[in-house]
C-alpha cells in the first residue's frame, strides 16, 4: 500500500520534470542495456540450448600439449588414440563422443550445376547423437554399422536440405560433397551458429574421411595429438564432478604411460561449459577466478559509471524536495522511512529505465547478432559464421526467466548504487535547515 | 572570468562533487580507450608498402580418385604440374586479370592467418640475428607485381625482372632485415644463414639479391622482417601452390568474383583441376582480423567509449540543467548588470571545461598507476618489429593521449552544456529577480 503511494508520488514527479526524468531514464536504460548485452551473450554461451540441451552436464577435452624428450613443444587437438584411452572407457559418463570440427574447406556440388556451394561440415561418431539432443525432421542418424564400415552417409540441416533439394524429405537421396557421393540418412532441425559444439550444415561419420584418424607427428610426440575434440555427458549435474575426476585420472595415467621424456598435458581440462568459453588453444593455462573477477569488474564499471551520474541527478532532485522532507521530519517521520520512500520512489525511474534498457539491448543484439555473440574479455581465435549464413537468435535465448531475473537484479543494484547516498544525505539534514530551504 | 568561475566551483563544491567524480572516472576510462586507438591508428598510419586492394586468391582443387572424371594419367606429378601451369596461363588470359602470382602456402599470401617464421643471422657477424617471416614465391610469375611491393621507401615498384634469379640460393629481404643484420652497410650481395640446424635441416645460406620496403603482416601491426625465397614449381611443392591475381579494378570485387566463377569454371577444368573457390584478399584480411579477435576488440573499445561519452553527456546535461534552475537569481543579477546571452552561455561552458580540467589532474595520477601496474598494452609491439616508434616513447604518448582524451570529453561536454546554457541565456532579469 505504502509502495503504491510512493510510486504514485514518483509518477507525479516524473510528469512535473519531464525532461529531467527523461535524462535519468535514458541514463539508466543505457547502463542496463550494456549490462544486459553482456549478460545475455554470457547466457547464450553457457545455457542449455538446442541441441546442446545438456550443457550443464557436459565435460570436454579439446586441446592437448605435448613436449618431446628434445624439448620440442606441439599443441593442438587430440588423437583418436588419446580419446580412446582417456574417454571411451569412462564408467561414470552417460555418453561420449568425438568430433572433428575444422569446417572451413568443404564444398557441395549441386546436381546439374558448376557451382561450388560452401558448406559447414562436422565429422562425428554415433555417440554425437546421444550427447547432443538433435531433433530429426526426416530419417535418422547414421548407424554404428555405417560408422564401422566408413560408408559415406550424412545428416544434413533442414535449411541446407531445402537449399539443395527444395524440401526436407530427402533421407535416402544422394549429394556430392567434395566430389564424393554421400547418402543422406537424416535431416535435423537447424542448429544456430551460437551452439558452437554442434553447429554445422552437414554431419558425417569421421570414418568417411580416411586421413582423420591418423595422429600427428607420430611416435616422437607419443601419438597424443590429432584432429579430435572429445565430449562426455554426465548422467546428472551432480555427477559431473565424478566424471571430471575419472577423466582427469585417465589423462594422468595416460600421460604417465607415454615414452620417457614425453610430457603430455591438457592443463585444467576437462572443462565445464562455462570454462570452455575462455579456452582457445592448446597449452593455454587459464586462471578462471581471475577471468571471473575481470568480468565482475567490467559489470561494476558499467553500473558504477552511470550510477555516479545518476546519484548526482538524484541528489539534485532530492535537494529540491528538502522543504517537503523537513515537514515530514517535523511531523515525526523517522529517517529510515524517508530513506525508504526516496529509494522506492526512485525505483520507478530505474524500473522504466530497466525496461527501456532491456528492449534496447534486444535491438542491439538482433542488429549486431553476426558478431556480438563473440564479445567478451580476452576473446581470441573467433570462428566467424560462414559467408551468407544468418546467425539465428531464438526468442527463448533473449526472453527467459534467467534474463529477466538478471535485469531485475541489475535494476535494484543500480537503483541502490544511485540513490542510497543522496537519500541518506537528504534524510539526515537538520529539520530547521530543511524547512528553511526554499 | 576564470577566477569568478573558480570561486563558484569552490563555493558549490558539494554539488560539484558528483560531477567531478563522474568526470574523473570517465576521464581515466576514456584515456584507456583513447590510448588503445592512438596506438592502433599510429600503426595503421605506418606505410604497408604493398597494396592488397583488387587482389584475389584463386583456389583450384583436384578431383578425388573416386570421381567419374578423374584422369589417372593427369595425376602423375609431371602431368599435374603441366596442367597447373596451363591453369595459371588461362587465368592470366582472363580480360579483367592484370597480373598473376604464385607462392607456396597460405602463409605467403598477405592477410591470411597462417605464418611461417624463422630466425636468420648475418654470415659475417653471427651475433646479429633477426626473427623473420618466410615468404616462398614461385619465380615463374611476378608475385611482386600482383601486390605492388615497393623499394626505396615507397618510391619504386618492385618487379621480378629487377633481380637476377639465375644463381641458386638468392633471396630478397625487407629493409628491417638489411638494417638489423648489416647496419650501415650495403646489404645486397651479403650472405644470411638460418640459425636453427638439425640433422634433417642443415644450415641454409642465401645471398641477398635486393632489399624491398618494410611490410606489415596486418594493417594494425608494426612492420617486421620478411625474407622472400624464390622457388620453381616441382614435384615437391606443386600441391602447395597458391594462386593470387590482381584485377584491373574496373568492377567491384563481388562482381569480379561472380563473373570470374561463371566464365572460368569450365575453362579451368584442366586435367584433374577445377575452380574450387576464390576470395578477395581484402576480405581474407578482414576475416583473419575477425578470427584473431582484433575486430571485436576494436568494436568493444568503440562501444565502451560511446557508452562513457553518452553517460558523461547525460551527467553534464542533468547537472547543468539543475545548476541553471538554482542559480536563476545570480543569472538575473548578471543580466541586470549588463551581461548578454553570449556572456552567460560562455560562463557555463567555461565552468564545464574548468571542471573537466580539475578532474583531469587526479585522473592523470591514477593513469600513472595503471601504467606502473602494467595494465597498458601496446598493440603490435613485438620482438619481430625492432625500431623506434612513437608509442614506445612513454611520456610523449601519455601527454598526447591525455590531450586527446581532454579534447574528446570537451567535445562532448560543450554540446551537453549548450542547451542548459541557452536556457540560462533566455532568463530575463525581471523574471529572475522577481523569484528572489
Amino acid at each position: 500500500m505504502r509502495m503504491a503511494y510512493y510510486l504514485k508520488q514518483a509518477w507525479q514527479l516524473l510528469k512535473q520534470n519531464r525532461f529531467y526524468s527523461l535524462i535519468y531514464i535514458v541514463g539508466t536504460g543505457l547502463s542496463i542495456s550494456m549490462v544486459m548485452i553482456l549478460a545475455i551473450v554470457f547466457y547464450i554461451k553457457v545455457a542449455n540450448l538446442y541441441p546442446e540441451s545438456a550443457r550443464d552436464r557436459l565435460l570436454m577435452v579439446r586441446y592437448g600439449q605435448v613436449t618431446t624428450a628434445e624439448g620440442n613443444i606441439n599443441s593442438g587437438r587430440l588423437s583418436l588414440h588419446t580419446v580412446d584411452v582417456c574417454m571411451n572407457s569412462l564408467q561414470t559418463a552417460e555418453a561420449v563422443t568425438v568430433v572433428y570440427d575444422e569446417w572451413g574447406d568443404n564444398f557441395v556440388q549441386p546436381a546439374g550445376s558448376d557451382e561450388q556451394l560452401p558448406v559447414a561440415v562436422k565429422y562425428v561418431d554415433t555417440g554425437f547423437w546421444k550427447v547432443f539432443a538433435f531433433s530429426f525432421v526426416n530419417g535418422a542418424p547414421f548407424t554404428e554399422a555405417d560408422m564401422q564400415s566408413g560408408i559415406r552417409t550424412a545428416v544434413v540441416s533442414a535449411s541446407f536440405a531445402r537449399q539443395l533439394f527444395g524440401h526436407t524429405d530427402v533421407a535416402g537421396q544422394y549429394m556430392q560433397l567434395n566430389f564424393d557421393s554421400y547418402r543422406i540418412c537424416g535431416v535435423v532441425k537447424d542448429v544456430s551458429f551460437v551452439a558452437n559444439h554442434t553447429f554445422a550444415q552437414v554431419w558425417i561419420p569421421y570414418t568417411a574421411n580416411a586421413g582423420l584418424e591418423e595422429a600427428w607427428e607420430g611416435s616422437s610426440y607419443g601419438s597424443t595429438l590429432g584432429n579430435f575434440l572429445a565430449y562426455a555427458l554426465a548422467p546428472s549435474v551432480k555427477e559431473a564432478g565424478k566424471v571430471r575426476e575419472e577423466i582427469k585420472e585417465n589423462l594422468h595415467k595416460y600421460a604417465a604411460s607415454l615414452g620417457e621424456g614425453i610430457t603430455f598435458t591438457v592443463n585444467e581440462q576437462p572443462d565445464r561449459q562455462w570454462q570452455s568459453i575462455f579456452r582457445f588453444y592448446g597449452g593455454q593455462s587459464i586462471n578462471f577466478a581471475g577471468l571471473l573477477w575481470q568480468y565482475a569488474g567490467v559489470f561494476l564499471v558499467l553500473l558504477l559509471v552511470p550510477a555516479i551520474s545518476l546519484s548526482g541527478m538524484a541528489d539534485a532532485q532530492m535537494e529540491r524536495r528538502l522543504a517537503e522532507m523537513g515537514v515530514r521530519r517535523a511531523f515525526g517521520a523517522p529517517r529510515h522511512t524517508l530513506m525508504n520512500q526516496l529509494i522506492a520512489e526512485n525505483l520507478l525511474f530505474t524500473g522504466l529505465g530497466g525496461v527501456a534498457g532491456l528492449l534496447f539491448s534486444y535491438v542491439l543484439l538482433y542488429a549486431f547478432r553476426s558478431w556480438i555473440i563473440h564479445i567478451g574479455i580476452r576473446q581470441m581465435f573467433v570462428d566467424a559464421a560462414p559467408a551468407g549464413l544468418d546467425v539465428e537468435l531464438a526468442p527463448s535465448m533473449l526472453m527467459n526467466y534467467t534474463v529477466f531475473a538478471v535485469a531485475l537484479v541489475t535494476c535494484v543494484v543500480l537503483n541502490l548504487l544511485a540513490t542510497v547516498i543522496p537519500a541518506w544525505r537528504t534524510s539526515c539534514r537538520e529539520i530547521v535547515y530543511s524547512l528553511n530551504k526554499k | 572570468m576564470l577566477r569568478i568561475i573558480w570561486k563558484q566551483i569552490v563555493n558549490r563544491r558539494k554539488s560539484n562533487g558528483w560531477i567531478l567524480l563522474e568526470l574523473l572516472c570517465v576521464f581515466c576510462l576514456a584515456w584507456y580507450i583513447v590510448d588503445f586507438f592512438f596506438v592502433l591508428e599510429y600503426n595503421r598510419s605506418l606505410a604497408s608498402h604493398r597494396d592488397v586492394r583488387n587482389t584475389y586468391r584463386i583456389d583450384v582443387g583436384t578431383l578425388p580418385a573416386s570421381h567419374a572424371g578423374y584422369d589417372t594419367a593427369s595425376a602423375a606429378p609431371p602431368a599435374a604440374i603441366a596442367h597447373l601451369q596451363r591453369v595459371v596461363a588461362r587465368i592470366k588470359e582472363y580480360p579483367d586479370v592484370e597480373s598473376a602470382g604464385l607462392c607456396l602456402g597460405d602463409y605467403s599470401l598477405p592477410g591470411t592467418g597462417s605464418f611461417n617464421g624463422s630466425t636468420y643471422r648475418s654470415a659475417q657477424d653471427t651475433l646479429k640475428t633477426i626473427s623473420i617471416q618466410r615468404i616462398n614465391f614461385i619465380a615463374e610469375e611476378d608475385y611482386f607485381k600482383v601486390f605492388r611491393h615497393t623499394s626505396g621507401r615507397g618510391g619504386r615498384p618492385v618487379s621480378l625482372a629487377d633481380y637476377d634469379w639465375g644463381a641458386p640460393g638468392v633471396a630478397l629481404v625487407t629493409r628491417i632485415v638489411a638494417e638489423t643484420l648489416f647496419p650501415g652497410e650495403e646489404a645486397v650481395g651479403k650472405i644470411i644463414e638460418s640459425t636453427w640446424v638439425s640433422p634433417e635441416y642443415p644450415r641454409e645460406q642465401y645471398r641477398i639479391a635486393g632489399v624491398t620496403d618494410d611490410l606489415k603482416r596486418f594493417n594494425y601491426s608494426r612492420p617486421h622482417g620478411v625474407v622472400f625465397f624464390p622457388a620453381r614449381i616441382d614435384e615437391s611443392n606443386y600441391l602447395y601452390v597458391s594462386i593470387a591475381v590482381r584485377s584491373r579494378g574496373h568492377i567491384p570485387a563481388a562482381r569480379f568474383m561472380k563473373e570470374f566463377r561463371q566464365q572460368m569454371s569450365a575453362p579451368l577444368r584442366i586435367g584433374n583441376y577445377y575452380l574450387k573457390n576464390m576470395a578477395s584478399l581484402v576480405q581474407v584480411e578482414a576475416g583473419t582480423n575477425y578470427s584473431f579477435g582484433i575486430t571485436n576488440t576494436i568494436r568493444m573499445h568503440a562501444a565502451l567509449m560511446a557508452f562513457f561519452l553518452v553517460t558523461v553527456a547525460l551527467c553534464v546535461l542533468g547537472a547543468f540543467l539543475y545548476r541553471v534552475n538554482v542559480r536563476r537569481e545570480e543569472i538575473g543579477i548578471r543580466r541586470a548588470m549588463g551581461a548578454g546571452n553570449h556572456g552567460i552561455r560562455w560562463m557555463f561552458i567555461l565552468e564545464g571545461l574548468l571542471l573537466l580540467s580539475i578532474a583531469a589532474i587526479p585522473a592523470m595520477i591514477i593513469e600513472v598507476q595503471f601504467i606502473s601496474a602494467g595494465l597498458i598494452d601496446t598493440l603490435g609491439k613485438h620482438d619481430m618489429s625492432p625500431g623506434d616508434y612513437l608509442p614506445d616513447n612513454g611520456l610523449l604518448r601519455f601527454l598526447i593521449t591525455n590531450l586527446v582524451t581532454w579534447l574528446t570529453l570537451a567535445g562532448i561536454i560543450v554540446p551537453a552544456i549548450l542547451y542548459p546554457a541557452w536556457r540560462a541565456g533566455r532568463i530575463t532579469p525581471v523574471e529572475a529577480l522577481r523569484d528572489e
